[in-house]
């Protein structure tokens, strides 16, 4: 059994009237690479502003290799090893592609300056395969770029935790492949967990070795990509209406 | 340390210093020179801030007026002993005092509006000018309402020759040492990591906080070290002026040209202000030449039409014209 690396308990945050985290339990172990699953509204996104700090709890706890990181700042999670990519890219548009790396190499605690910062953020452009457009403008990458160099600027960092927020929504099946192949690689290679959520399971489904089917909040089920699928529970829910 | 990456910084400074001299050479354009500069001076530590962060803080010019403030009352106070210090001892003590005030204000103000966003940032330093100035009329501290006057302290402790030299010499080179201070700073701040953050945070605050910087300590380190370069130049400007009222002192018109100057130019950028503070300071003049009294109406479109032809400034300009040429690496 490998080490656990993140564990929540009992997280809880509301919106108003709206629970849209209700004592969620999770633990992700070091090198696991998981799939967040469930429809719109149910908690995904929030479940990672949870993680990455953006937001304080309600109530529970987060732990980060053995450490409360529950009252932590973003900026200090990422300097941990919590890397995130947004669900929309967000990059720096007035800042070139190799810059955007930078910045999400420079923040971290194994990269000293930023001339190390650089040689990483040219490595990982490299392999996502964006080096040709590194002196560009991020403002004027296409939707897929915008994406991978999102993930180049999560990945720069050499992070233990990597949270992907709907990584290959609005991308062509073709570049699914390639994306999620990357990531595979490169996590095993570094030895970094991954988090996707995703809002259509079967896209990543062959890449993830366990899945966790959210709904309004609650963790309904956690298990291998198959029995989640397959499940009643998550049919009646989810899939049932998808493929009516 | 290589010379070559830091060429432009050089030719930036040399630039500078030949524009300081003639001034010296031309004996008629010494008054607007040195006015010009104090402006793209003033335009560099704002600069530093806004340029680097985006962030408009409408309580700049308290620095300022309490870098004249606490300068001024420094010379006064050192003066008045029965045996006076040397003068470059009285001077000294006079930054010295000017930088340390505003750095006290920066940080006190500071360590509680840096954690605001955006437009409520601007908001929360509104108070601070009228807050300063209704402080000193009030309690009639450092001569209250009716000002601080340095000129006889100076003429008597020295003589009058000493007193033309430092208000009108010597408070030029102070003031230019003060921009050479502020651009090495700029151009080292945007050469670190503290620069890659503020780039960061300048795009997307919340992105930038994720993606690890400490948005709140870096905005606020460069909001200290501005204002502490404002306050010099504070003093700067008080050894030129010898007084200081209320009023003059808190008016937001001069920090609006600083304002004006940066956004011409190009925010952010080290060579921005001297070519924004140069096209600025010859359209006044031409203006005020040929159209006296109007010229205010005259320079309000000849403005609004360069930022409508140069949005990102004219520095911004040139590096998207020049890009790739060794026009735009010069252009820092």
């Amino acid at each position: 059994m490998s080490k656990e690396l993140l564990r929540l308990e009992n997280v809880s945050k509301s919106f108003g009237g709206i629970r849209a985290l209700n004592n969620v339990n999770l633990i992700i172990k070091e090198g696991e690479k998981l799939a967040i699953i469930g429809p719109n509204g149910a908690g995904k996104t929030t479940l990672f502003n949870a993680i990455s700090g953006v937001f304080g709890l309600d109530s529970g706890r987060i732990f980060y290799m053995g450490r409360d990181i529950t009252k932590l700042p973003p900026f200090k999670r990422k300097y941990l090893g919590i890397s995130r990519a947004f669900q929309i890219p967000r990059p720096f548009a007035g800042m070139t592609v190799l810059d955007n790396v930078v910045v999400g190499a420079l923040f971290s605690r194994d990269i000293k300056d930023i001339k190390e910062a650089r040689v990483r953020a040219e490595e990982i452009l490299s392999l996502v395969g964006l080096h040709s457009k590194k002196d560009e403008l991020a403002v004027n990458l296409t939707s897929p770029e915008k994406k991978l160099l999102e993930l180049a600027r999560a990945l720069a960092p050499k992070p233990k935790l990597l949270l992907l927020d709907e990584i290959v929504a609005g991308i062509p099946p073709a570049e699914v492949d390639k994306i999620m192949g990357l990531v595979v690689r490169i996590s095993e290679q570094e030895n970094i967990s991954v988090v996707a959520l995703v809002e259509h399971v079967m896209r990543v489904l062959k890449y993830v070795e366990r899945a966790v089917f959210l709904h309004e909040g609650r963790v309904m089920m956690d298990d291998t990509p198959d029995k989640v699928l397959n499940s009643e529970v998550v049919k009646d829910i989810y899939l049932g209406k998808v493929y009516e | 340390m290589d010379i070559r990456t830091h060429r432009s910084l050089i030719i930036l400074f040399l630039v500078s210093l030949i524009l300081l001299f003639v001034r010296v050479g031309i004996p008629e354009t010494r008054q607007i020179l040195s006015i010009l500069f104090f402006y793209i001076a003033l335009s560099e530590v704002f600069n530093l801030f806004t340029g680097l962060t985006l962030y408009v803080c409408f309580g700049y010019v308290a620095f300022v007026a309490l870098g004249m403030y606490g300068g001024g009352a420094t010379i006064k106070y050192l003066l008045s002993a029965s045996s006076p210090p040397p003068l470059a001892v009285v001077l000294a003590c006079a930054f010295a005092v000017a930088g340390i005030l505003a750095l006290i204000l920066a940080l006190a103000v500071g360590w509680i509006s840096v954690r605001l966003k955006g437009a409520y940032f601007a908001i929360a330093t509104i108070g601070l000018n009228e807050g300063l100035k209704n402080l000193i009329e009030g309690t009639g501290i450092w001569g209250g309402s009716s000002g601080l006057v340095i000129a006889n302290d100076l003429i008597q402790s020295y003589n009058y020759d000493t007193f033309i030299f430092v208000t009108s010499e010597l408070a030029d080179y102070l003031i230019f040492t003060v921009y050479a201070v502020t651009i090495l700073c700029i151009y080292l701040v945007i050469k670190s990591r503290l620069g890659y953050g503020l780039a960061a945070l300048r795009e997307d605050e919340e992105a930038a906080n994720v993606m690890g910087v400490n948005v709140v300590r870096y905005k606020l380190i460069v909001f200290v070290i501005s204002a502490t370069l404002a306050g010099m130049l504070g003093a700067g400007k008080m050894i030129k002026d010898v007084a200081i009222y209320p009023p003059q002192a808190f008016a937001v018109s001069y920090t609006v040209e600083a304002i004006v100057i940066s956004m011409l130019g190009g925010l952010g950028t080290v060579t921005g202000p001297v070519i924004g503070g140069l096209i600025y300071g010859v359209l006044k003049y031409v203006l005020t030449v040929s159209f006296p009294g109007l010229q205010l109406l005259a320079l309000a479109p000849a403005l609004m039409a360069m930022c409508v032809m140069f949005p990102y400034g004219i520095v911004g300009w040139l590096r998207r014209r020049f890009k790739g040429s060794k026009i735009e690496s010069l252009l820092i």
